[in-house]
């Protein structure tokens, strides 16, 4: 514990704990969560927009569900965005990168110009429209982000592999006869993998940020599953008579979000990563 | 002489692009060498640095574009080979560089190292190939209790072992070295250049040694070929260029190395 203080400082390990908690009550909602079922979804209309209470900590919605449940089950959802963006833009943008930096000349330019076209655009903007395009939903939303999201690892993986891959051990994998492929995969990738987990881990917070966006202007999951934006944009009608419907879910994207963002300087610090605009 | 030579080298020119749309042509960093290696024979390519030695070689190795002349690989037209006929034809050359600690893959084992030209080329993973890759390893000089260790944990002159022996993994008719033993510390230098002459003696091999210092060479040479900003300026058997070295700068990359009284090591004077 104290060595993990020493390298993250406070903030970093107080934003840390915030996000492990966080993950644990994501797994555990339903044990976690005062009135489980509400926090699914079922109405419990009798209960509408109480304020906070003894019973309802939190309050309840328009619909007399407890607002502590609903944020405990939209734990669940805003990680599984942000954790499916980040891995569905990986998965696009590495073996972009990957094929941009190692081939080089024409390659390289054909990728990494038809990458640019996707960074042209405002991020948030992109996956607007994207989402707008697509319809509403889960998936959907995470397609959206992903689309905004992909080029960034692109460029990562591009420039890390163009110094690796003049490194001697790969020239001598190649002077042995071992295939373009085989090289890439054996040799190259596993050293991105530090330099990339570490970018991914701390964009998991802007992406979950980015895809909250979403569901508040209506371009993300549909009621009745809990999703915090989405509960931000409901509660905007009982505004501020209501306060805390739109509140406590805004409040806690903001922790949230601010712990990543925490968290994320702490290790930059640490590991002397790149510096780069999120979304 | 009837024999087609190992590796026959003619008016290779390298020349390096100039930078911007003006600029003027460089000039070459190699510019029109020509050499013979015979099959069994080793020779030296010596220079400074600068003196377009690496170049010659990256060029053998087609890692760089050659600008005009040929080389002829065990009388294969080696400059054309083109993607798979080329990987394949890798084959036939074994190559250690310099620092072996760069050219070992940090992340994989000492037997997964050795492996990785067999596989490349073919051959199925299996108990064969683990005997193989051990036979490798001791006849480098290192036991097998070393192949599930990784380069890091392994001394210069260790990890030069064990790149000698990737090298040798596919039986390449030659050996081409770059600057093999200037990482490391002399006497492990003394042993590594034992082994070398070892190797040559038992598997008959071509060797072609590039190096900056002479006299590393001078001894396990049968020609040289001594390089200057991109001219060869001598060529030919080593006794007759160490005992009258018909340049003046040759004369003078033998006066280097301090500390021995001798120009050339006597492989008798090396510790075994």
């Amino acid at each position: 514990m104290t060595r993990l203080v020493q390298r993250l400082g406070w903030p970093g390990t107080i934003a840390l704990v915030v996000i492990l908690l966080l993950v644990l009550v994501a797994v555990l909602a339903p044990w976690v969560a005062p009135y489980p079922q509400q926090g699914v979804g079922v109405p419990n209309v009798a209960a509408k927009l109480s304020s906070p209470s003894a019973q309802y900590w939190l309050g309840t919605d328009h619909l007399g569900r407890d607002m502590l449940s609903r944020i405990i089950y939209g734990t669940r959802i805003s990680l599984t965005n942000g954790v499916l963006i980040v891995a569905f833009s990986l998965l696009i943008g590495l073996p972009v990168g990957l094929a941009a930096g190692y081939f080089g000349g024409w390659i390289d330019e054909a990728l990494m110009r038809g990458t640019d076209v996707f960074l042209a655009f405002p991020a948030l903007l992109l996956a607007v429209l994207m989402a707008a395009a697509l319809g509403p939903g889960f998936l959907n939303s995470i397609i959206a982000v992903s689309v905004t999201w992909w080029p960034w690892y692109a460029r990562l993986a591009r420039s890390e592999v163009l110094v690796l891959r003049n490194q001697p051990y790969v020239e001598a994998a190649r002077l042995a006869g071992v295939s373009h492929g085989r090289i890439i995969i054996r040799h190259i990738l596993p050293a991105t993998g530090r330099p990339l987990t570490v970018q991914a881990a701390l964009d998991v917070g802007p992406a979950l940020l980015t895809a909250a966006a979403l569901s508040f202007l209506g371009l993300g999951v549909l009621p009745p599953t809990a999703d915090w934006g989405q509960m931000v944009d409901a509660g905007r009608k009982f505004f501020p008579a209501r306060w805390w419907y739109s509140a406590t879910p805004g409040l806690t994207i903001f922790i949230v979000a601010l712990a990543f963002s925490v968290l994320g300087d702490a290790l930059r610090e640490r590991k002397g990563g790149t510096a780069r605009a999120s979304a | 002489m009837s024999e087609a030579p190992m590796l026959e080298v003619q008016d290779l020119v390298i020349r390096y692009r100039g930078r911007g749309l003006f600029a003027a042509r460089p000039k070459p960093a190699v510019n029109g060498a020509s050499f013979r290696l015979a099959k069994g024979e080793t020779l030296g390519i010596v220079g400074e640095s600068g003196s377009g030695k690496t170049s010659l070689l990256r060029a053998i190795l087609r890692l760089l574009p050659v600008e005009s002349g040929s080389v002829q690989l065990d009388g294969q037209d080696w400059l054309t080979l083109k993607r798979d006929a080329l990987r394949r034809a890798r084959q036939k050359l074994g190559v250690v560089s310099q620092n072996p600690f760069l050219s070992l893959s940090p992340r994989l084992t000492i037997a997964e190292i050795l492996a990785e030209p067999l596989l490349a080329q073919g051959q199925r993973s299996g108990p064969d190939m683990q005997k193989k890759i051990a036979g490798l390893l001791s006849d480098c000089g290192l036991p097998a209790d070393f192949l599930q260790r990784r380069a890091r944990e392994l001394s210069g002159g260790q990890a030069q072992r064990v790149a000698i022996a990737r090298a040798l993994a596919l039986e390449p008719g030659l050996m081409i070295f770059d600057e093999p033993t200037s990482a490391l510390d002399v006497s492990v230098q003394a042993q590594i250049l034992n082994l070398l002459a070892d190797l040559k003696e038992s598997r008959g091999l071509s060797m072609l040694f590039v190096t900056h210092n002479l006299k590393v060479v001078a001894h396990i040479s049968d020609s040289l070929l001594v390089m200057r900003r991109g001219d060869v300026i001598e060529y030919g058997r080593t006794e007759e260029i160490v005992r009258a070295p018909a340049q003046e700068y040759t004369r003078e990359l033998l006066s280097f190395g301090r500390g021995t009284e001798h120009p050339v090591i006597h492989k008798t004077a090396l510790p075994t």
